[in-house]
């Protein structure tokens, strides 16, 4: 299977951090975190190459940034929702 | 031909003394002898011992002991389901020298239920990553046209019961695969309620939404094989606890007074919907509007939000499963299945949090949905079936199918063929999904359809003859 084509377009990618291009070493362009795990598996030399690994790095955070969205979306509805008690009130004593 | 007969018929049969197992058996193995050398489903026989348990249920029926409508009858195993003694590969280097002791409890019970096991099925390497290229053994070839994809991940599954190589078959559905093949080749696939059926002995992919189910070719068939295998396993800590149905009990009473709930939107305005699909499905619901039930379109959640976190948890469920064996022995594994699991790799365990919260509100949402109907009647594939060689096709796979959100809610889910496709000869499928631990009612509303729209009894061109 091909997951090439299943790649974000430049135009579909959310902004990274300063220096996320694709004209840079695979490595290079990762926030902190990704990075660090992009550079334990390639070190590791799981895939046959970096633009394989990158594909991996790729379609999870397109799912990530999906959720991410939809989770921010909600939460803020979710702000806007007013809780009503629903126990009786008792006489103390 | 005995081994295109349902399993029901040759039940029956076998019941009356029309034929044995060993009959029975015989003209399986047969078939896959034929057959299989092309379509490459089976990676595994058990030739001589299915014969002599044949005999051994043949001696057991003669002496009036039927065990019930599977004694004597044949089925197969996905690659990812344990037979004592024999191994469980997943289709992957990483097992292939991996022998069970035991059996799993599914294949316990079709054992007890004297079911003849006649061998293992090829599958996608552990369950996914695709069409399987680089694994242990190659992707099977759709019976129906041998230039068209399958589907995944129980392959080997759909394509056995398809062309008569075995009438049931058992596969596991975690994002969809059970359903996805068997859409593809045009055999009935369930996918139980979450924890209807134990998966004790069964290879996990992503455990909080992995079901295993039977694979045949027509409905009656799935019911019988599902009443062997539903019920409670105090070893498996998913497994409920609850009453199991009769699942043909009430099979043929038609639909008169249900709510069907159409979820129908999201297909109809998609451009890579197939009309062929809409058309067969369209006939479907002119046939239960005329059977009496009552039909209400029905919203769904979000799609490609169900799939990507149908996708983020299966990526960081199955990571967490392989982390151990990606470090140690990568170079066992093919490359889809490979780059499919280290997705995994990337995500947080506050992302498979936010995943989980999601989800609880994605399965909120098609509650609320279908909290008025019965039943819910939507597309499995909605798309041609790919050609093999169109990657593109590959690559998307999952955004025209509608599977996913059924493995985030755990609900019972069902596909069945509806009709065969009058451009490319491929079958046509439509899914039928319902409450929680409600498989009766899903049984007794496809069997009514597979009636109607009389696809009882597909079956493919015997075109893998001319296959080279």
């Amino acid at each position: 299977m091909s997951v090439s084509d299943d790649r974000p377009t430049q135009d579909m990618r959310q902004p990274g951090p300063p220096g996320l291009s694709h004209d840079q070493p695979a490595a290079a362009m990762l926030p902190s975190r990704h990075g660090d795990v992009f550079k334990y598996w390639q070190d590791k030399r799981v895939l046959a190459s970096d633009d394989a690994l990158l594909r991996c790095l790729e379609q999870a955070r397109e799912c990530i940034e999906q959720m991410h969205t939809a989770l921010s979306c909600r939460e803020e509805a979710f702000t806007h929702v007013h809780l009503e008690p629903t126990s009786q009130k008792t006489d103390a004593g | 031909m005995l081994a295109e007969k349902p399993l029901y018929a040759v039940s029956e049969l076998i019941r009356r003394g029309e034929v044995s197992p060993v009959e029975v058996t015989e003209a399986i193995l047969q078939r896959i002898e034929h057959a299989n050398p092309v379509l490459k489903a089976f990676i595994q026989l058990s030739g001589d011992k299915a014969l002599a348990d044949a005999r051994r249920a043949e001696k057991e029926i003669h002496a009036g002991r039927v065990r019930g409508p599977l004694h004597g009858v044949p089925f197969a195993l996905k690659d990812l389901i344990d037979h004592a003694g024999i191994p469980t590969t997943a289709n992957s280097r990483v097992l292939q020298d991996w022998t069970p002791e035991r059996h799993a409890h599914v294949t316990g019970l079709l054992k007890e239920a004297g079911a003849i096991y006649i061998g293992k099925l090829v599958t996608n390497e552990f369950a996914c990553g695709g069409a399987p290229t680089d694994a242990l053994h190659p992707a099977p070839l759709n019976p129906w046209s041998a230039d068209h994809v399958t589907a995944g991940s129980s392959s080997g599954s759909a394509v056995a019961v398809a062309a008569g190589m075995v009438p049931l078959a058992l596969g596991t559905d975690t994002n969809g695969s059970i359903r996805n093949p068997a859409s593809r080749c045009g055999v009935v696939g369930m996918k139980p309620t979450y924890g209807r059926v134990s998966r004790r002995g069964v290879l996990p992919l992503a455990p909080s939404m992995d079901h295993v189910g039977p694979m045949t070719r027509c409905v009656r068939d799935n019911a019988l094989a599902l009443q062997a295998l539903a019920g409670f396993d105090r070893r498996d800590a998913t497994s409920r606890n609850l009453p199991v149905d009769d699942y043909t009990r009430d099979m043929e009473a038609g639909v008169k007074g249900l709510r069907i709930g159409v979820i129908a939107d999201i297909f109809r305005h998609d451009p890579m919907t197939d009309p062929q699909h809409t058309q067969a499905f369209d006939a479907g619901l002119d046939a239960l509007s005329s059977g009496g039930a009552t039909l209400t379109e029905i919203p769904l959640p979000d799609l490609a939000l169900c799939n990507a976190v149908a996708r983020s948890l299966l990526s960081m469920e199955g990571f967490a499963m392989h982390e151990p064996w990606l470090n140690s022995v990568p170079h066992l594994y093919g490359s889809g299945c490979k780059s499919r699991l280290l997705q995994g790799a990337f995500f947080s365990a506050a992302d498979y949090l936010r995943a989980q919260r999601l989800r609880g509100r994605l399965i909120e949402q098609l509650a609320a949905a279908s909290a008025q109907v019965d039943v819910i009647i939507t597309a499995s594939c909605y798309n041609a079936t790919p050609r093999v060689d169109d990657e593109i096709a590959a690559a998307k796979r999952h955004l025209y199918q509608l599977h996913m959100p059924f493995n985030l809610s755990g609900q019972p889910a069902l596909v069945i063929p509806s009709g065969v496709s009058q451009i490319d000869g491929l079958p046509l499928s439509l899914q039928l999904a319902g409450r929680p631990f409600e498989e009766a009612l899903l049984y007794r509303v496809a069997y009514y359809l597979e009636q109607a729209l009389g696809t009882a009894s597909l079956q493919p061109p015997q075109a893998w003859e001319a296959v080279p």
